[in-house]
């Protein structure tokens, strides 16, 4: 099988959607937000193991910093409830700038380490939080798909949109 | 691995989840296959809420109960206001109109928070996730023979050193998280699940349980506030012009005193007793739910002690009122991506076989009267047929009761793999379908704690004709009554 390089875009366009790994929430701590570090199977000749996992221990320490609760967050939270939660309104809570960096990273994973594989990851928040959904592709191994890739990326900067 | 071009294109684009921007550059819009208004998530949302201000504003389908909240908040300050406050301002103090204006604004403040924030809504599991699901149950279960029923839906795990059971949600097709529960009123499941308030018009769960509890606290002061002073008022008057005078004069001088005076007292207790009863409920880290099933053994040392608490009530208190607030998850006002599949319309019928065990502790009565009335209703109309005519208000496609024929034959243990499903519809019917293939479990849907349905509900006939029923009733539109008197079936057989 050859390897190719896909962008975010031309990996849909040029491979097809193989299948889907879900990484399901780890309750042993509680309701915390914490994704299982089990490698699952399917990903066994996709990726090295300790990548993968360090992906998930870096997400489930960014989630942990999330839901802290400290000195910051208790400083918001009587804040909040002094002004009768009216500076929400206003302010971005400690949890929204931590789900932006999360979403960051998330996309600078795929752009370094998954998309070159031919995998994708989902952020857990367009899933409720509940999976990390990682999509398996299957290259559509040709030479011609390189150059398809390659020109269609040239002209279809724009996006998928419109097809 | 050859590092390869491609990569500068990507860098000018904003990552979204591999699909088209919804609102795409004019250029391609004559060959746009959509219609011109791209639509937002929420108004295909598959619970039963309802949405105001373009997604802004969640709240239950039932709001009547709040309205009268926001009546009787609003009529009985506003007379404080116009009638005791400027003869007590100038009597005893300007500081009297100041506070009660602040308790007020605090009042509405939360209240209107707690009504129109979503509560932690559980998103439905996709097709795929959901498809996973089912085959990771399946193999769970291993290959069942004839005679032996698999286990019910449930997972457990072990959380702080305690067993906790996570249940398998049908309508949302997903183990809830530990105290998620799934509210049949609103047909979502939410996260920290403490009680559904028709007197809020929404569920209570984990994203506005803190708005809830500061409403129904600065309620509570408010109320003792302005009985207080109304009381202080007609005391002072009568001290002037003796007490039957002042009670004479009442209705010229100083209307409604009696009249806020008597919904005063009788909120305030109700209203002081709740405050009391969530007080409890936060310091020791528990919901109303867990409560009242009595989940949690107060003692310590003993077998079932809570895994959530931190211990020590100042915690519990910090961490319910001021930790951080997780963001929604079911994003309302986002604009559906065309290659996403999104769940087909509402599809709320599978709830009926257990999924609904938990709303057993409505904070009202009125949903014991609701209930009631639903049996009435429902006793009257004849539930479980096989054929498609059941959904009075609305008629499922005929596209999809052809599939359950086939679909019948589905050997077991065989999934279906979403890259194959030919298109959206198709989707969601067939992972409705996939309960078929298990015959055994089409009677097994509750979990063994629950009350058994009951009799003559479930049919001893062959599982396919029920697994059809349901998947029929889940294709029913969200308004039919039909639903509405199952739901309170259930609800009244689990209690």
């Amino acid at each position: 099988p050859c390897l190719q390089v896909h962008s975010l875009q031309e990996l849909r366009r040029s491979a097809s959607l193989a299948t889907k790994v879900f990484v399901q929430r780890d309750y042993s701590e509680g309701t915390m937000c914490q994704f299982q570090t089990k490698f699952p199977p399917e990903l066994e000749s996709r990726i090295e193991r300790q990548l993968f996992e360090e992906t998930v221990k870096t997400l489930n320490s960014f989630y942990a910093e999330a839901e802290k609760i400290g000195g910051s967050s208790y400083l918001e939270g009587c804040l909040a409830c002094a002004t009768a939660y009216f500076i929400f309104l206003c302010m971005e809570t400690h949890y929204e700038k931590v789900l932006k960096k999360i979403s960051k990273y998330i996309q600078e994973q795929n752009e370094k380490i998954y998309a070159p594989r031919g995998l994708l990851l989902t952020d857990p928040l367009e899933r409720g939080m509940r999976v990390i959904e990682i999509s398996i592709y299957e290259d559509r191994c040709s030479s011609g798909s390189s150059s398809s890739g390659s020109s269609s990326s040239s002209s279809g900067g724009g996006g998928l949109g419109g097809r | 691995m050859t590092p390869g071009g491609g990569s500068g294109p990507m860098k000018d684009c904003e990552y979204s989840q591999i699909s088209t921007h919804s609102s795409s550059s004019p250029m391609e819009s004559p060959h746009k296959k959509k219609k011109s208004a791209p639509k937002r998530k929420w108004e295909v949302f598959p619970g039963r809420n309802k949405f105001f201000c373009n997604g802004r504003i969640m709240m239950a389908r039932q709001t009547g109960v709040f309205y009268l909240t926001l009546v009787l908040i609003l009529v009985t300050s506003g007379l404080f206001f116009a009638f005791d406050c400027p003869y007590l301002s100038e009597k005893i103090t300007p500081a009297i109109p100041a506070i009660g204006g602040i308790l007020f604004f605090f009042v509405m403040g939360t209240l209107l928070r707690t009504s129109f924030s979503d509560p932690g809504v559980l998103p439905r599991a996709t097709p795929d996730e959901a498809a996973d699901l089912e085959r990771q149950i399946d193999i769970a279960n291993g290959s069942s023979s004839g005679g032996y029923r698999p286990p019910p839906r449930t997972k457990e795990v072990i959380i702080n050193g305690q067993t906790v059971k996570l249940k398998y949600c049908f309508t949302c097709k997903i183990f809830r998280p530990p105290r998620a529960s799934h509210c049949s009123l609103c047909d979502n499941c939410v996260e920290r699940f403490d009680h559904h308030c028709p007197w809020v018009g929404n569920c209570v769960g984990k994203r506005n349980y803190r708005f809830f509890y500061m409403f129904i606290l600065s309620l509570s002061f408010l109320t003792v506030f302005i009985f207080a002073f109304v009381i202080t008022h007609v005391i002072l008057r009568s001290q002037q012009t003796g007490f039957l005078n002042a009670l004479k004069d009442s209705p010229a001088r100083y209307p409604f005193a009696e009249r806020i005076s008597v919904v005063c007292f009788f909120s305030v207790w109700s209203i002081v007793g709740l405050s009391g009863f969530h007080t409890y409920l936060i310091s020791s880290n528990q919901t109303t739910n867990e409560d009242i099933k009595g989940s949690w053994s107060n003692k310590r040392g003993k077998e079932n002690y809570n895994p959530y608490s931190y211990g020590n009530i100042f915690t519990n208190c910090c961490a319910a009122l001021c930790g951080p607030l997780s963001p929604s998850l079911i994003d309302r006002r986002g604009f559906i991506q065309p290659d996403t599949p999104q769940l087909a319309g509402p599809s709320n019928g599978i709830t009926m076989y257990g999924a609904t065990q938990s709303q057993s502790n409505m904070c009202d009565q009125d949903q014991c009267i609701q209930s009631t009335k639903f049996v009435l209703q429902a006793a009257a109309t004849p539930l479980l047929q096989s054929e498609p005519s059941i959904t009075s208000e609305e008629l499922p496609l005929p596209g999809k009761t052809t599939i359950s024929g086939p679909c019948a034959t589905l050997s077991l243990g065989q999934p279906t793999p979403p890259s194959s499903m030919p298109n959206l519809t198709s989707d969601s019917g067939l992972t409705d379908m996939i309960p078929l293939k298990e015959e055994h479990e089409g009677h097994q849907f509750l979990t063994p704690e629950e009350a058994p349905s009951p009799p003559g509900m479930l049919p001893s006939g062959s599982p396919i004709t029920h697994s059809h029923t349901m998947h029929v009733l889940s294709l029913a539109s969200q308004d039919s009554l039909h639903e509405d008197s199952v739901r309170g079936l259930v609800k009244l057989s689990s209690v």
